[in-house]
Formats: C-alpha cells, sequence, structure tokens
C-alpha cells in the first residue's frame, strides 16, 4: 500500500469517526470530549507512526520479550 | 448534518458493494479436474486436464443424441518448471482463464516422477488453500499426461473415471491425507494404486480409452521402488483390512468344477506379539462369504461340503497373503501395511527402542496368517443347477 | 453506564463463543504438536484454569458486587496502584483485540479472500462490532443467544458427516509418553480458558446473580466438551499429520464427502467462524470500551466505541508482521501473557480482598 493512499485512508476514518459522533459529542460532557478526541488523535498518531515505521517494535514485542524466559522453561517451541 | 453524513456513508459504500475487488466470474476460471506431475530430465512437468464448459454443457443436456462421443468435455495443458509451483506459473502463461484448484478429483504421478521423490510435490498439494485432502492419488505407468488427455467414452473426464475406480476400492483407494499419513507415519513405506492404459477397441480413436488401475505402487520413503500386480495387491488389501469386494475361486477335494464366493463381510486384525526379542504378527482374518458359483456337483446344503468349502477358501485366502507377504515384506522390505503402527500401538515402550532399526526389523518379522472363513448363504440355488437331480451329491 | 441488564445463561452465551471462536480453529494444531495422540484428554487439563478463573471471578464480585474489575481494583490496591492494574487489564484488552481481529483476519485471508487487503477484512468485521457494543451489553447477549446455538449445530453437522472417515485406531496408545505430552499439549488451551475472567467485568449486569457461577461453570463445561469432541474428530480424521496444519478442523471440514455430492463445505466453516469471530470480537470490545469508560469514570461510553475500534484495527495491524510470528507469539508467550492478566492479577486481587476483609464475614 503506498504511503500516501493509508495516510489519506486514515485521515478519511479520522474524519467519518468525527462526523458521525458529532451529534453526540455535541451533547456529551467536558470529560467525554476530552476523552474522544485523545483516543482519535492517539489512534491517528499510531497510524501515522505505522504508516511511516511499519516494523515499530509493538505491544506483541514488548509482552514476548517479558515471557518468552517463562515459554523456555516449559519447553514450548 | 446528520442526514448529509448517512447520505455520504451510504453513497461510498456503493462503490465497495459493486463486489470484492478480486472478485472472480465463474468465466474466468479454468477449473482444474486432474493434475499430472512427470519427471523431464532435471524439470517438472505439470498437466492440468481442464474443463470445457460448453462441451460440458452439452453432454449432460442432449443426453445419448451424439452417439457415445461425450468425449471432448476436458482438454489439457502442460507446463514445465524446476517445482511444481514454478511449473504452475508456466502453465497459466498458456491459458486465458485463472487456474482454479478446488475441484481437482485425481492427481497423477508418471512413474518417472514418482521415482524421483514425491514429498516436494506433496507439500506444495496440501499447502494449497484450494486443494482438496480428498483427492485421489495414483501412479501412472507411462507419462501422467497420457493418462489425463484420455476421453472415456461413458464419464465426462478421466480424472472422473479414476476417482469412481479407485472409490470402487477394487484395489487401493488412497486420497492425498492418507499419502500424508502414510510419508509422516513410522513405517517409512508407502502404497499407491497404479494405472495403466487400457487396450484401444476397434474403430475407436486412440484417446477413446479409460486407465484402469490394475498394480500397486510401493514407496520406501517418498520414491517408488517397485510394484505389484491385481492379485498380490489384494492380499495386501486383506491385511490392510481394505478388503470391500472379492471373489475367490476354488476346487474340493474329489469333486470336479469349481466354486466361486463372493465377500459379504471382512475383517482383518494384526495382533503383534514379542517374545525373547523376537517379533512376531498375526494376521487374522475373519470373512463372511455368500456363494456365486457352483460348478461342482456337490450340494452345498450338505453341512459337510460346507465346511470342505470352508476350509478351502480360507486355505485359498492365506495363500495369496503370503504371496503378498513373500514379495513386499522379503523382497521389497517395505512396510506397507502398517505394522509399525500396530506395534508402536501396543508396546508403545519396545517400538521406541526399535524405531531406528524398523528397516532391518521388518524384513525379520514372523508371520503368521490364519484365516476363518464363514459361508452364510447358498444363493438362489440350493443345488448345483443344469445337472439332472440323481448326479447331485447330497 | 450500563443500563442493560442480561440473564446469566446469556453470559453463559456470551463466555462460549469468546472462548471457542478461535480455539476450535487455531488449538488442535498446536495442542496436537505437543500432545500427538493424547491430545484429546488436553481440554479437560485446560478447563481446570476456566473454573479456578471463574470461582475468582466470582469470589471477587462477592466482596464487592456491582463492581467491575476496573471499579474494585482501584478499591482493593489503593488508588494508584489500582489505576494501574485498571491500565494493565486496558491495555490488555486493547492488544488481544487486536490480536483476535488479526487471528480472524489471517484466517479468513489465508483460506478465502487470498488478494484482499488485511486491514479492510479487519476493518469490516470492527465496525460491525462497533454498531453491536454501542447498541451496548444487552445487544451483545441477544446477538449470542442468536448465533450460538446455530454455531453448535454446525459443528455437531461436521462431527457426524466426519464419521465414516474416523479412525479410531489413531488415538492409540494412549499415554505413550506417560501423562506429560497431554499435560503440555493443554497449557496453550488453557491460556485461552483464563478468558473466562471476562464474567468479571459483565457479572455487575447480570439479573439473576446468584446463578452467574452456575452458569459460567456450565459454560466453561460446554467449551471443554466441545474442545474434547473437536480433537478428537481431527484426530480420528487426520491422525498423525494434524499438527501440520495451521487450521486442522478447516482441512477436516474440507475432507467430507458424502455421496459425492455433499461435499465442498468450508463456506460453512468460514460462517461459523465469521459468527464466532464477531461474537468474540464484540465481547472483547464491549469489556474494553467499558472499563476505559470506568476507568476515567465516564458518565457515557457511547463516545468512545469508535475511536477504541480504530486503536484496535492499528493494533490487529501491528500485533505481528506475518502469520509465523502470530503463531509462533500464540505457541509461546501467549499462554503465561494471558494467565498472568487473567488469572495471576485477579487472584492478587482476591487475596487482598480478603485482607481488607479480614474479621468482616463477606
Amino acid at each position: 500500500m503506498n504511503t500516501a493512499g493509508a495516510l489519506l485512508g486514515s485521515i478519511v476514518v479520522v474524519v467519518l469517526i468525527f462526523l458521525l459522533e458529532l451529534p453526540r459529542f455535541r451533547r456529551a460532557e467536558k470529560k467525554e470530549k476530552a476523552t474522544f478526541l485523545v483516543l482519535l488523535g492517539l489512534g491517528m498518531a499510531l497510524a501515522v507512526v505505522l504508516i511511516y515505521f511499519p516494523d515499530v517494535p509493538g505491544p506483541t514485542q514488548l509482552v514476548h520479550y517479558i515471557f518468552e524466559p517463562l515459554a523456555r522453561v516449559f519447553k514450548l517451541e | 448534518m446528520k442526514r448529509a453524513i448517512i447520505c455520504f456513508v451510504v453513497s461510498i459504500s456503493c462503490f465497495l458493494l459493486s463486489g470484492c475487488w478480486d472478485r472472480t466470474e465463474l468465466n474466468d476460471l479454468a477449473l482444474v479436474t486432474g493434475i499430472g506431475i512427470d519427471q523431464k530430465g532435471k524439470e517438472i512437468e505439470l498437466t492440468a486436464q481442464l474443463v470445457v464448459p460448453k462441451k460440458l454443457g452439452a453432454g449432460a443436456s442432449m443426453g445419448g443424441n451424439n452417439s457415445g462421443s461425450s468425449g471432448g468435455a476436458t482438454i489439457v495443458r502442460s507446463g514445465t518448471g524446476k517445482t511444481l509451483a514454478d511449473a504452475i506459473a508456466h502453465l497459466q502463461e498458456k491459458l486465458p482463464r485463472r487456474l482454479f484448484w478446488g475441484h481437482v478429483k485425481v492427481i497423477v504421478f508418471g512413474e518417472k516422477a514418482a521415482k524421483a521423490g514425491i514429498r516436494a510435490h506433496m507439500d506444495f498439494l496440501s499447502r494449497n488453500p484450494q486443494m482438496r485432502l480428498r483427492s485421489n492419488v495414483v501412479v501412472s505407468d507411462k507419462t501422467a499426461k497420457s493418462v489425463l488427455e484420455l476421453l472415456p467414452p461413458i464419464e465426462q473426464s478421466s480424472a472422473e473415471v479414476l476417482r469412481e475406480l479407485s472409490n470402487s476400492q477394487i484395489l487401493m483407494n488412497i486420497t492425498l491425507k492418507d499419502v500424508l499419513q502414510m510419508l509422516s507415519g513410522e513405517t517409512g513405506a508407502a502404497a499407491l494404486p497404479m494405472v495403466t492404459l487400457l487396450p484401444i477397441e476397434k474403430e475407436k480413436t486412440p484417446l477413446e480409452t479409460i486407465a484402469y488401475i490394475d498394480r500397486t505402487a510401493i514407496f520406501k520413503g517418498d520414491r517408488m521402488i517397485g510394484s505389484i500386480g491385481d492379485k498380490l495387491t489384494r492380499g495386501a488389501l486383506w491385511i490392510r483390512n481394505e478388503i470391500e469386494q472379492a471373489n475367490i475361486t476354488v476346487s474340493l477335494k474329489g469333486a470336479e468344477g469349481k466354486i466361486t464366493s463372493t465377500i459379504i463381510r471382512a475383517n482383518t486384525k494384526l495382533i503383534p506379539s514379542y517374545k525373547n526379542g523376537r517379533w512376531k504378527m498375526t494376521i487374522d482374518i475373519t470373512s463372511r462369504d455368500d456363494v456365486l458359483l457352483n460348478a461342482t456337483n456337490l450340494s452345498l446344503y450338505n453341512e459337510k461340503h460346507i465346511h470342505q468349502l470352508e476350509k478351502a477358501l480360507a486355505q485359498a485366502t492365506i495363500e495369496r497373503v503370503n504371496a503378498t507377504l513373500k514379495k513386499v515384506q522379503k523382497e521389497m522390505h517395505a512396510d506397507i501395511f502398517g505394522f509399525a503402527d500396530v506395534i508402536h500401538r501396543k508396546y508403545p515402550k519396545q517400538w521406541n527402542r526399535i524405531k531406528n532399526r524398523w528397516d532391518d526389523i521388518f524384513p525379520e518379522i514372523e508371520v503368521k496368517v490364519k484365516a476363518n472363513v464363514v459361508v452364510q448363504r447358498p444363493g438362489m440355488n440350493t443345488t448345483p443347477q443344469g445337472i439332472p437331480e440323481d448326479e447331485v451329491e447330497k | 453506564m450500563e443500563k442493560g441488564k442480561i440473564s446469566a445463561l446469556q453470559l453463559a452465551m456470551m463466555l462460549y463463543p469468546a472462548i471457542i471462536a478461535t480455539a476450535i480453529l487455531l488449538v488442535p494444531a498446536i495442542t496436537a504438536h505437543h500432545a500427538k495422540q493424547d491430545m484429546w484428554l488436553s481440554p479437560i487439563w485446560a478447563a481446570v484454569t476456566g473454573v479456578i478463573t471463574v470461582f475468582i471471578a466470582v469470589r471477587l464480585f462477592n466482596y464487592y458486587p456491582q463492581k467491575t474489575a476496573i471499579e474494585y481494583s482501584e478499591q482493593i490496591a489503593g488508588k494508584w496502584l489500582g489505576k494501574f492494574i485498571g491500565f494493565v487489564f486496558l491495555f490488555f484488552y486493547l492488544h488481544v483485540s487486536g490480536i483476535i481481529v488479526r487471528e480472524y483476519g489471517e484466517f479468513i485471508i489465508g483460506n478465502f479472500f487470498i488478494r484482499t487487503p488485511l486491514l479492510f477484512i479487519m476493518g469490516s468485521m470492527i465496525l460491525v462490532c462497533a454498531f453491536a457494543v454501542r447498541g451496548g451489553v444487552e445487544v451483545v447477549a441477544r446477538l449470542s443467544e442468536v448465533a450460538v446455538p446455530v454455531v453448535i449445530v454446525v459443528i455437531a453437522l461436521f462431527i457426524i458427516m466426519l464419521i465414516p472417515d474416523m479412525e479410531i485406531k489413531n488415538m492409540f496408545p494412549i499415554f505413550e509418553h506417560g501423562i506429560m505430552p497431554s499435560l503440555k499439549g493443554a497449557i496453550i488451551p488453557q491460556s485461552w480458558f483464563s478468558e473466562c475472567f471476562l464474567i468479571a467485568f459483565l457479572l455487575p449486569y447480570v439479573a439473576n446473580q446468584k446463578d452467574g457461577q452456575k452458569y459460567a461453570l456450565f459454560s466453561v463445561a460446554a467449551i471443554c466438551s466441545t474442545l474434547v469432541v473437536v480433537n478428537f474428530t481431527v484426530l480420528f480424521v487426520l491422525g498423525n499429520i494434524t499438527a501440520r496444519f495451521v487450521y486442522p478442523v478447516m482441512s477436516a471440514v474440507r475432507y467430507i464427502s458424502i455421496a459425492d455430492f455433499l461435499e465442498h463445505l468450508e463456506a460453512f466453516v468460514m460462517a461459523i467462524w465469521v459468527a464466532g469471530a464477531f461474537l468474540k470480537i464484540a465481547v472483547f470490545y464491549y469489556v474494553l470500551v467499558l472499563s476505559t469508560a470506568q476507568w476515567l469514570r465516564l458518565s457515557d461510553y457511547r463516545l468512545i466505541v469508535f475511536p477504541i475500534g480504530f486503536l484496535i484495527l492499528l493494533f490487529g495491524n501491528w500485533s505481528a508482521p506475518n502469520v509465523m510470528e502470530l503463531s509462533h507469539f500464540l505457541g509461546t508467550s501467549t499462554p503465561f501473557y494471558l494467565n498472568t492478566v487473567q488469572t495471576v492479577i485477579p487472584l492478587l486481587l482476591l487475596l487482598g480482598a480478603k485482607w481488607r476483609h479480614r474479621g468482616k464475614k463477606a
């Protein structure tokens, strides 16, 4: 997938989510508004990171790093 | 605003709903019914038997109208390459439609390819998500291509013929799954049905015939080392407990003519035993038969004659099995009977010690064959037909 | 926040697909790899974890009625540590949801839509789940109630249709290398059973709470027996090559052929897999959204459904570069990961709760 397309795609998704939730967003309390925007922002940021650096180590690698010694003890290979 | 958004989303989904982007219509697909694999020097030749949809439709709707020439419903195309996948790529170049492997009924190996080893091909065939483990596998005594290009007079394709013949279980019936199990099992040997061309009848074109199963190819590891004929194959079927249909003809002492009986139900048990460092295998066969033909003058309503017949049938069965054992166990050293699995199941501990030496142990195993035949029904006749009553030996 | 109520039976029906959906396809191969012909025994050992987890969740719930795991971990461990434990749960469910979505996508692509982009498959599934989650716990529960019986019937039909191809001798010798291989084969499935901890987030919305434990255990038993029967089936049909297939159930179902026309049934595997995965993802997604809202003390969770769905999609994409690493991860570290978060942490919480309630009658 080309980078520009992916970037455009994620922007479209984020904007769509925003527009879709706009009526509810208007009615929501301040805290919810903030959470909504922060989560969307996090998503967008993560999307950008993943588009430019698709091989950046993720949670799986972290978890694997923590628990792999245990897996070796049980010889699960 | 909300309406505008909904309209927007709905109109976007129109683009998506027009179809999957990797859709393939049926008339863009080339349905493969049979695969042939041949060894050509160092290269692999892959032959695909393809359905010609027009012909297939016509043949089905017009029925017997164009007398006997329903052939021509399939064509074959070949491609060569270093591996099977490579060969498929070359084959695809020669076809206007995409190859579709979901309907492969039979996989044919040419004898040369079988002797060169089939493991790599098997991996490809089972890895492909379109391929089915149910496909029958056979070995051809010539090339695989020569089998697939036939245009059989009755069935729509030679692949269908081979599938039906395999399923009839008169000789070996082996699917892709069975081959994989045999190759990765403990025995280190495999048996595959082997086909040959039926001689062509007069006034028929050279392709208007079928290939039929008449032998069994014996594999050690993934290479074919030889073959056994139909009589010996049936012996092997007895041992493998795969016998479904069999007619046995015997002659009784003190009577002229022969009696043929057919098997209704048969069961074989392999019982291994281990004593003083020597392995023994008892093959215990029980079968229930019906009489098919009685050309003697013996009345089969006499219990004495029935017992005599049962003994003779048992003896004939034992002889068949022994002939197979002699050839396959003593000469070819190939455990196509699954002795290894039986020993593994019954003596798991001892098996772990001997499994590395199995190739040396297998030919040395002492095999004892027991058969118990029960004749249940005499068919529709009481006493032999076609002879005067007083000549019948009651 | 969540005003919906579900019945205890519905709870069991939500739990069943939440474990079965992925377990049925991925676990037989992993179990067969370790346990060989004893693979049918492994789910029985594995169910022990399920039972323990259910007990822990129910005990905790009895100490803190009407509270979910996020809420009572703050009361047990104090504000900051409690918040941290809550965050671990959130991160865990986000990550695991991503992995489940990825498993779903990989199966669909590996077997059917070879050239369709992964993101599209995962995205469309998350979108559908998002609508269900926005509907609340009642909607998810009713969807389970409708779909689970269908899934069970289809699985049962597959097994019946495979009977002609079964070879019982494949299960012998039993205990060839003692009991250990079957225990080892249970390590992976038992971690799937730890997902029973999901009930800790759902129990407060159960109407007949007294039956909660009974039905949750009933669900564990149903899952266990389904896995045993499925393992028997693939073992009898495929025998020694079971471990060689990524999806043994799929390969076995493709083997079905009755009277030369009842064949090519894999579309039904896909159907139950899509239905099961949908429920599984919906349940995890719901728990994740609800917990996030509770963790942040929001008054409504509906607004954050879509942003979190977007995050799940990204995590699904992020969780593994390819199928091999995904299965390697699932086959090695996952059991410890799942057990730590869903069995060990709740156990510690339970000990903490006991300590806090010492002297008092619970």
